[in-house]
């Protein structure tokens, strides 16, 4: 053993005994590789995610009650109740089971959902009758749920959630829901690392490259409507998570070329997503993209191939085309139906035009989900920041989405020379908002009231939202853009300070 | 003597004053507008005196309106109510059916503890009741009763949908299907600053596990450390390469 051993170390290499470390050591070595940038942002990502999952009563997030039942009834009756049909089955039954319903009338839980003059829990008194009444429940009292709109979405994100659910099983409802709030933290972490790494593919080569990603990434873990949802039981968490994943995916694929792990990993991203959310599945977009271009500059074919592969996509292009609006126009694709769609897409963003109707949903558009919803509405949408309030979030989205484009105009050079990485991003932000857009239309002509495009449904876009943000400082003379970017990061941080206020003020005071 | 330095050391040392400068200028313009916002907005908010909630015992509903209708000489009480501590105003929402008010006995009640407040007949007609009182010496479970003391009926506006609570309301003993409306305000305006310590027992209802000095670490980490780091992951950002 001496002699080997001291031949080995000769070599610089020591014995297995030596050199193994402790997990301690194992972990500290992997903190010393994160950019303390990123582990500071990560740190406050932590923190604001626990204390929104203190602050936020249980089942308040949005349609959290829904999401619940469905990880109960995957835990409590080990079935996967996906119901794929846009209809209801016919003997639902009770939405949620006896254990949800008495939880929620016995803490006041559900008279507070969407009730701005109700408040949360305020006694021990609340705590020892509801402990009673729970306690005496019968068996089955968790598993007697019935079908909730939940069931329609895919089966991925109720699966991770039923962990902590079993996990804890023999505790009380509470701490299984506050449980089940905290797997969302890895997810929230997940979504704030793709973030970093998304913006140093993008944002490395311009001049402050390494502030401008940390600006990018701070943007992110500073929104309130990310926290928001990592303190709720909503699949929608885990999905921007993916989306994030995938479009950082893409970008180092269409940079660094093929290799089998990041086309494994891609492919993965894109099927996890789609068993998350019916919203995962545009992912597939932006990621076939990417691969074909790699694939092409891998391979270049001859020119018969190229022509075939380009007709075929333009054929495969106009088939999802149609069959989105098919879709879309429920079924009746009309000139006059289509119409009606083209005219809401322009006045969500833009204003009528004379020649136009006015658009089947008057009064909502791109400043109401953007800005009012994305950055200023929490819980069950009753807690809201003042109009003033909103009115300056407008003003000051409008200035930094102006600013961001000037930084496109201005880097029009270096964007000319990764024109793929710019349309993968283009295909995938458009392509997912398009299909937003396409679900809310068809649901407005459905029932002619729900929007449905959400401040939520904007978190898959979030990383590139950071991004842009971080755009908006890239152009400016180095000394500006530092003084500018630590005045809007102290900004977005009073923004996360002053949404948990609300929400405080709302359930507690 | 010291050696003459090479040109690549004289560009490190320029970027790295370079890079000391953007970090002050960061620091400096992060710390300008975090001091500004928190003293001109943060801080008033939550140092504003408000109306608190101590207890919100049955909301009012949210769609339909329903009514606890109490005649004359009679008693309506809702049970199974949280009573906290302290000088508070119960309000409820009255009706009289356009006549005159009748008066009203408002009556608190719990192990040991009962209190009685006569309310004249000085309310009007579908507007808000507020009852003073001086609560419990400690938190009980208890109930409240309204009785009508006039000889012309009065109604209480109530909740009989999704909002219900968990009491269950009776007239002269007889079940009624609806709760009526019933919050606890604390009996002077506070701040939610000074109401902190309160929020704090609250928040770790339902969650035991969750240690009142972990709650507070986690209030001062949020409040202070969200914003401080978020300023200084920039400014550490900026003089790291890439």
């Amino acid at each position: 053993m001496a002699t080997s051993g001291g031949a080995i170390e000769r070599e610089g290499v020591r014995p297995r005994e030596v050199v193994q470390p402790t997990l301690a050591a194992r972990a500290a070595a992997v903190l010393r590789r994160i950019p303390t940038p990123l582990l500071v942002l990560l740190v406050i990502g932590l923190i604001e995610g626990v204390a929104w999952i203190v602050v936020l009563p249980p089942l308040q997030g949005p349609d959290e009650v829904s999401h619940f039942a469905y990880v109960q009834k995957v835990a409590e009756t080990g079935s996967i109740p996906w119901h794929i049909s846009s209809h209801e089955p016919a003997r639902a039954g009770h939405a949620y089971s006896t254990e949800v319903e008495v939880a929620g009338l016995c803490s006041g839980l559900t008279g507070l959902e969407r009730n701005p003059a109700a408040r949360a829990p305020a006694s021990s008194v609340d705590e020892r009758v509801c402990f009673a009444e729970l306690n005496r429940l019968p068996a089955g009292a968790r598993s007697d749920g019935g079908f909730t709109s939940a069931f329609k979405n895919p089966p991925l994100y109720y699966l991770y959630e039923a962990v902590p659910y079993l996990m804890l099983h023999n505790s009380t409802f509470f701490t299984r829901a506050f449980a089940m709030r905290l797997a969302n933290l890895p997810l929230m972490l997940a979504l704030v690392l793709f973030t970093w790494l998304l913006a140093g593919e993008l944002l490395l080569g311009l001049p402050r490259g390494p502030a401008l990603r940390a600006v990018a990434t701070a943007a992110v873990v500073l929104n309130p409507q990310l926290m928001m949802m990592t303190a709720t039981v909503n699949p929608d968490l885990l999905l921007a998570m993916l989306w994030s994943a995938g479009l950082w995916l893409s970008v180092a694929t269409v940079r660094h070329g093929l290799t089998r792990a990041r086309v494994g990993w891609l492919i993965a991203v894109c099927v996890l997503a789609a068993f998350t959310q019916g919203r995962g599945l545009p992912l597939i977009l932006p990621a076939a993209l990417a691969l074909a271009v790699a694939l092409w500059r891998l391979r270049r074919p001859r020119r018969r191939v190229a022509y075939a592969i380009i007709a075929a996509s333009v054929v495969a292009v106009l088939v999802g085309g149609y069959v989105l609006l098919h879709h879309t126009l429920r079924g009746e694709v009309t000139l006059g139906r289509t119409e009606g769609f083209l005219s809401y897409l322009w006045q969500f963003y833009l204003p009528r035009l004379g020649f136009m109707a006015p658009t089947i949903h008057p009064g909502y558009g791109i400043r109401q989900a953007f800005i009012d919803r994305f950055l200023g509405t929490f819980a069950q949408l009753e807690v809201t920041f003042s109009p003033a309030a909103l009115n300056f979030l407008s003003r000051a989205a409008e200035v930094t989405a102006v600013a961001a484009i000037v930084g496109l105009i201005v880097h029009r050079r270096r964007l000319a020379r990764v024109p793929w990485v710019v349309a993968v991003l283009a295909v995938g932000a458009l392509g997912y908002l398009l299909v937003l857009h396409a679900a809310a239309y068809a649901s407005l002509l459905e029932f002619s009231g729900d929007p449905v495009i959400t401040g939520r449904y904007l978190l898959p876009l979030l990383a590139l939202y950071g991004v842009g943000i971080a755009l908006a400082f890239s152009w400016l003379p180095r000394a500006l853009s530092a003084l500018l970017s630590g005045a809007a990061v102290a900004g977005l941080a009073v923004l996360q300070l002053a949404a948990l206020a609300i929400v405080l003020e709302r359930f507690y005071a | 003597m010291p050696s003459p330095r090479t040109p690549a050391q004289r560009t490190a040392g320029r970027l790295r004053a370079l890079a000391g400068r953007e970090r002050v200028l960061t620091l400096a313009g992060g710390g300008i507008v975090l001091v500004v916002l928190l003293m001109t907005l943060v801080l008033p908010y939550l140092d504003q005196q408000r109306r608190i909630a101590t207890e919100v015992s049955q909301p009012p509903p949210l769609k339909s309106v329903s009514l606890v209708e109490i005649p004359g000489a009679q008693q309506a009480c809702m049970d199974e109510l949280g009573l906290l501590p302290g000088r508070q105003v119960a309000e409820l929402h009255i009706g009289t059916y356009g006549r005159a008010p009748s008066p009203l006995l408002f009556a608190l009640s719990g192990p040991g503890y009962a209190e009685t407040v006569p309310v004249p007949a000085t309310y009007v007609d579908n507007g808000l009741l507020e009852v003073p009182f001086n609560g419990p010496p400690k938190v009980l479970e208890g109930s409240v009763c309204v009785t009508n003391r006039g000889h012309t009926p009065v109604a209480l506006y109530a909740a009989a949908e999704s909002s219900k609570s968990r009491s269950i309301t009776t007239v002269e003993g007889r079940l009624w299907p609806s709760n009526f409306d019933l919050a606890f305000y604390a009996a002077k305006p506070r701040s939610l600053l000074a109401d902190a310590g309160t929020i704090m027992r609250r928040l770790r209802l339902f969650h035991a596990h969750l240690g009142l000095g972990l709650l507070w670490l986690l209030a001062i980490l949020f409040a202070i450390g969200v914003p401080l780091g978020a300023i200084a992951a920039l400014t550490s950002a900026d003089t790291a390469r890439r």
